[in-house]
């Protein structure tokens, strides 16, 4: 059973969740509250929790989400603040196709903070490119045709100058 | 489910405070269906209300969404009722759609198709690396079910190697196992090529092949295709997976001919023509894989949401999935930015060439976007395009737009340079009378902005939440009373006829003012968090006194900052001071300081080209390093901008053998400073007034550990000429210097070593013959730290100027080779070079 619990400290709440292909994980409640999936959750349920099921979250991508969470469990002070920035530009720095799997979670689990962070991940990733590259970056496939591609350039021309 | 559902029901009518996720979580319906149900009922997924709360518009495309979903009445049963038959119609629908678009579908991705009855499939695929290559294939019979799985490891040099090996591999089975009618998959395209042109079937694959292509749709080409093959007697042939009509068409036209029908091996090539390529593993599958166009569309809005309008306008032209995205975004963006700037056509233009229908069409633009805005507020609203004064109207209903939306940052830059445009925009906040919706404003950028005075004072009584402000370039500004409690950074820049600041800022940590020739002066400050100052003076007037009592005017207003000290000023007026001050000169005490921070605006006079003495030198800003007692880092910098230091402009006396006995002179007037350990000096040449100086700091700083230079090549931009160290007249002269410097203090060493460098470095020595193959690469990486002396250490960062041209030609690379040169000179640094060089 694979866990990232944090062991550490015995007096703080751990909740159990499960993912999407059945491993079960047991996290800080503290850290698993920052998503307002899992807390509201956590309020419904009550004190008599059992594992909780996330079937729209594998593992894999569980352990990334919970990884951030407990990174982001308390409050940043000021002196912190540069620190985490340099943690969470690095946290974001991953494959697209890991960055999607976080991102959709992000999205089920609720985390407005983390769903910030991606977003803006992609964003960036957009950020002064042509078209041609954005789709080459993204491997977008366009389903205009030359004519349709066209006018919307030219329906737009302010931008494509 | 209805069970589970009715109970939730029951319970939910008997008692409400009770948590419904317990009954939920007992109930046996599947976890994926209870999780959404629970979500629906707390409303956090996104159903109609959700979305329209979100996004700020309804999504008609959506079949099934919640509608009255209270917590008190909830009909479960009825929801999980319609869901199925959403569900069930949206089946159909796809169904259809499919149907429809299985003619022209080009989708790389392909999902597992059964084979024929009374056939077994092979999928098998191959992964290549270096080290060696694995090849995997699963089997299965017409209902899916798994009868092999099995892998191998074999080496091989390339991928393509790989996938034949495989393929033989997987054949051999075939054949061990007496399979007759197997389909094959594989997904190199030229692999399935490769077979079809081999006149003799290779190894074990020695049965007729069918290749099936996907996206080769028309039963015409494929026929056509089948009688090429065959005429070339490869029993391959080729039709599409998409439809399996399709494949028992062919296999009814297979019965034509013989040797088809006798021992078919079906091959399916995945991916169609010249896109393929030799990788076939997954990961490269997967990479090919549009992913960011299936993400659910409120995610991509919220990615569009990040981007300038510009942009997001961009992604217009994607794919149809992206061309109304950007559109949707601005309903409920919580950024409107609108930056033309970037766009490099515009950045080098002066605002002036902008014309007034450009101006206008993009002031529409503006209008239109801040229209379709629907959400309530705003975070942030931007707009960088050279508008001028003719836009007002479209401004200032701008300024009303972000104030109704209560937004947090307003950001106005309508200058691409800091312009000397007339007909400045000058309306911002100038009519209106009340403006409560600023009350939220935590960040403000005016930039090109004529600001009046009244605007100011109307947004520090309105925003009391301010934290940043910046206003560039205006001109209409005289007094500035800042008082604001949470303004923690200010910028005031180019506002040439700003008379009087005042500052009355209780949290204000960093500052940083560009100021022009009507100031006289700062009155009063007060700032007690403030860390990090920076104050640029321009030449503001004739009257040097009345200056320099501003500068110290000024450093005495500062004097409480507590890190970071930055002055810049003109080479005029750093030569003005050098006149009038010496080293005795008392500055106003900066009691807190610990790193001060000194930049000289093109640092060569037009006197010093003639000849002319600089009395003073750069000596004075020692003065300044003893009124900061607990200074720890000095910097100074020296901005080439308009560089015009070319040797051979000037005659210039370089052999000062008198330098250090000036520097001895200066004993009486100098104190030490205990706390002083890093010097930085950025934009050094290596003349004698640099060498004073530095001379002057190791004299003063007793407990100094580290020196930084970041040298200057000698060149001249302005002819594009940099100097080759061949052409340096000067280069006997240089040398002779160094030896002298390094002469005349033996007992301090290290200090002569170091100068030793440095002249080496800054000058060009001509020293190093053709031969010594210097490894540059290991230098180009800077900073370079060349020693470790426990004194302190040097460091030499590559300049910054440095073109590239001249690590590319062998010839004129006088950084290195001074580097060398020093290196051979002196056996102790190469040592710790050497050293530095194995641990990187």
């Amino acid at each position: 059973m694979a866990s990232s619990t944090s062991g550490s400290s015995s007096s703080s709440k751990v909740v159990k969740i499960r993912s999407s292909d059945n491993e079960n994980f047991e996290v800080e409640e503290a850290a698993a509250a920052r998503s307002e999936t899992i807390k509201k959750l956590l309020e419904d349920v009550g004190d008599d929790a059992d594992v909780i099921p996330l079937p729209n979250v594998d593992a894999k991508t569980l352990v990334k989400v919970m990884e951030w969470c407990k990174k982001h469990m308390d409050d940043v002070d000021e002196l912190n603040k540069e620190e985490m920035k340099t943690w969470d530009a690095e946290f974001v720095d991953m494959d697209q196709s890991c960055l999607y799997n976080v991102l959709l979670a992000a999205n089920f689990l609720n985390i407005k903070e983390l769903l910030d962070q991606l977003t803006q991940k992609v964003a960036d990733m957009i950020k002064g490119k042509s078209p041609e590259e954005i789709r080459a970056t993204f491997n977008i496939k366009n389903d205009f045709t030359p004519e349709e591609e066209a006018e919307i350039r030219k329906q737009n021309a302010w931008a494509f100058e | 489910m209805r069970a589970a559902s009715k109970e939730i029901i029951k319970h939910r009518i008997a008692n409400e405070v009770k948590p419904i996720w317990n009954l939920l979580r007992k109930s046996r319906i599947h976890e994926r269906l209870k999780v959404n149900l629970w979500r629906m009922v707390i409303e956090v997924l996104l159903i109609r209300k959700q979305i329209v709360i979100r996004l700020g518009h309804e999504d008609s495309m959506c079949g099934f969404h919640g509608e009255g979903w209270n917590r008190g009445k909830i009909n479960l049963l009825g929801i999980i009722k319609r869901f199925n038959l959403a569900l069930e119609e949206f089946i159909m629908l796809k169904a259809t759609e499919k149907q429809q678009c299985s003619a022209t579908s080009s989708s790389n991705f392909v999902s597992w198709i059964p084979p024929p009855t009374g056939w077994i499939k092979v999928n098998m695929d191959v992964t290549h690396s270096e080290r060696g290559s694995v090849a995997a294939m699963v089997v299965r019979n017409e209902d899916g079910k798994l009868l092999l799985l099995s892998s191998t490891l074999t080496s091989c040099r390339s991928s393509f190697e790989a996938e034949f090996k495989a393929l033989n591999w997987v054949a051999a089975f075939a054949e061990a196992r007496n399979w007759k009618q197997v389909c094959w998959e594989v997904d190199v395209m030229e692999v399935v090529k490769t077979i079809k042109a081999t006149k003799e079937p290779t190894n074990c694959i020695l049965f007729p092949l069918i290749v099936v292509y996907l996206g080769m749709n028309s039963l015409e080409n494929i026929l056509s295709c089948v009688l090429d093959m065959l005429t070339a007697e490869q029993a391959c042939a080729a039709v599409t997976h998409l439809s399996i009509d399709y494949l028992l068409l062919l296999m009814d036209s297979c019965g034509k001919f013989p040797t088809l029908s006798t021992n078919p091996l079906l091959l399916v090539g995945k991916r169609v023509g010249e896109r393929c390529s030799r990788s076939s593993n997954k990961r490269r599958m997967q990479k090919d894989l549009d992913r960011i166009s299936q993400l659910p569309e409120e995610i991509l809005v919220l990615i569009l949401c990040w981007l300038s309008v510009d942009e997001a306008a961009r992604t217009s032209v994607l794919s149809r999935r992206w061309g109304k995205l950007w559109m949707r975004t601005i309903l409920a963006t919580p950024r409107l930015e609108f930056n033309c700037m970037k766009k490099s056509k515009l950045v080098l233009r002066h605002p002036s060439e902008t014309s007034d229908s450009e101006r206008y069409e993009y002031a529409n633009l503006v209008n239109k976007a801040t229209k379709l805005h629907t959400a309530p507020t705003l975070e942030e609203f931007a707009v960088a395009f050279p508008f001028n004064s003719k836009n007002s109207k479209d401004i200032d209903r701008w300024v009303e737009f972000a104030a109704e939306k209560q937004v947090k940052k307003l950001k106005l830059d309508f200058s691409v340079k800091v312009c000397h445009d007339d007909d400045s925009y000058n309306g911002f906040l100038a009519s209106q009378e009340s403006n409560k919706g600023l009350y939220r404003l935590r960040d403000l950028y005016l930039r090109g902005v004529d600001v009046v005075d009244k605007a100011m004072s109307c947004v520090f009584s309105s925003s009391p939440f301010l934290e940043r402000l910046c206003v560039i370039g205006s001109r209409q500004l005289h007094i500035l009373e800042v008082a604001s409690p949470n303004l923690n950074y200010l910028e005031i820049i180019g506002c040439k006829n700003l008379q009087l600041l005042n500052i009355s800022a209780p949290n204000l940590r960093k500052i940083k003012l560009i100021l022009g020739e009507a100031l006289l002066g700062i009155d009063s400050v007060s700032a007690p968090d403030l860390s990090h100052v920076s104050l640029y003076l321009r030449y503001m007037s004739n009257d040097i006194f009345g200056l320099f009592n501003c500068i110290q005017n000024l450093l005495e207003r500062f004097s409480q900052v507590k890190k970071k000290f930055s002055l810049r000023l003109s080479c005029d007026i750093f030569c003005e001071i050098a006149r009038i001050i010496d080293l005795r000169h008392q500055f106003p005490e900066l009691s807190n300081v610990e790193h001060l921070k000194l930049s000289i605006m093109n640092p060569w006079p037009w006197w010093y080209f003639v000849g002319l003495e600089w009395a003073q030198g750069l000596l004075w800003p020692c003065a300044l390093v003893k009124a900061a007692p607990l200074l720890h880092k000095l910097s100074i910098e020296l901005i080439h901008r308009r560089h015009q230091f070319a040797v051979r402009h000037f005659n210039f006396k370089w052999m000062d053998e008198d330098i250090p006995e000036k520097v001895k002179a200066k004993a009486d007037i100098r104190h030490s400073h205990r706390h002083l350990k890093v010097v930085e000096l950025v934009g050094f040449t290596g003349c004698r007034n640099d060498i004073e100086l530095v001379l002057h700091l190791l004299e003063i700083a007793v407990s100094l550990e580290k020196v930084i230079i970041s040298v200057c090549l000698p060149s001249s931009s302005e002819h594009g000429h940099i100097m080759r160290y061949e052409e340096n007249p000067f280069a006997e002269q240089f040398q002779q210097c160094a030896q002298l410097l390094k002469k005349t203090r033996p007992d301090f060493a290290n200090v002569y070593h170091f100068c030793h460098i440095f002249l080496a470095h800054c000058l060009h020595l001509r020293c190093v013959t053709e031969e010594f193959d210097f490894a540059g690469a290991k230098f180009r990486s800077t900073p370079v730290c060349l020693a470790d002396y426990s004194m302190w250490s040097v460091c030499f960062h590559q300049p910054a100027n440095l073109p590239r041209s001249f690590c590319k030609d062998k010839g004129s690379m006088p950084f290195y080779r001074s580097i060398a040169y020093a290196l051979l000179n002196c056996s102790a640094l190469l040592e710790c070079c050497v050293k530095g060089n194995r641990s990187s």
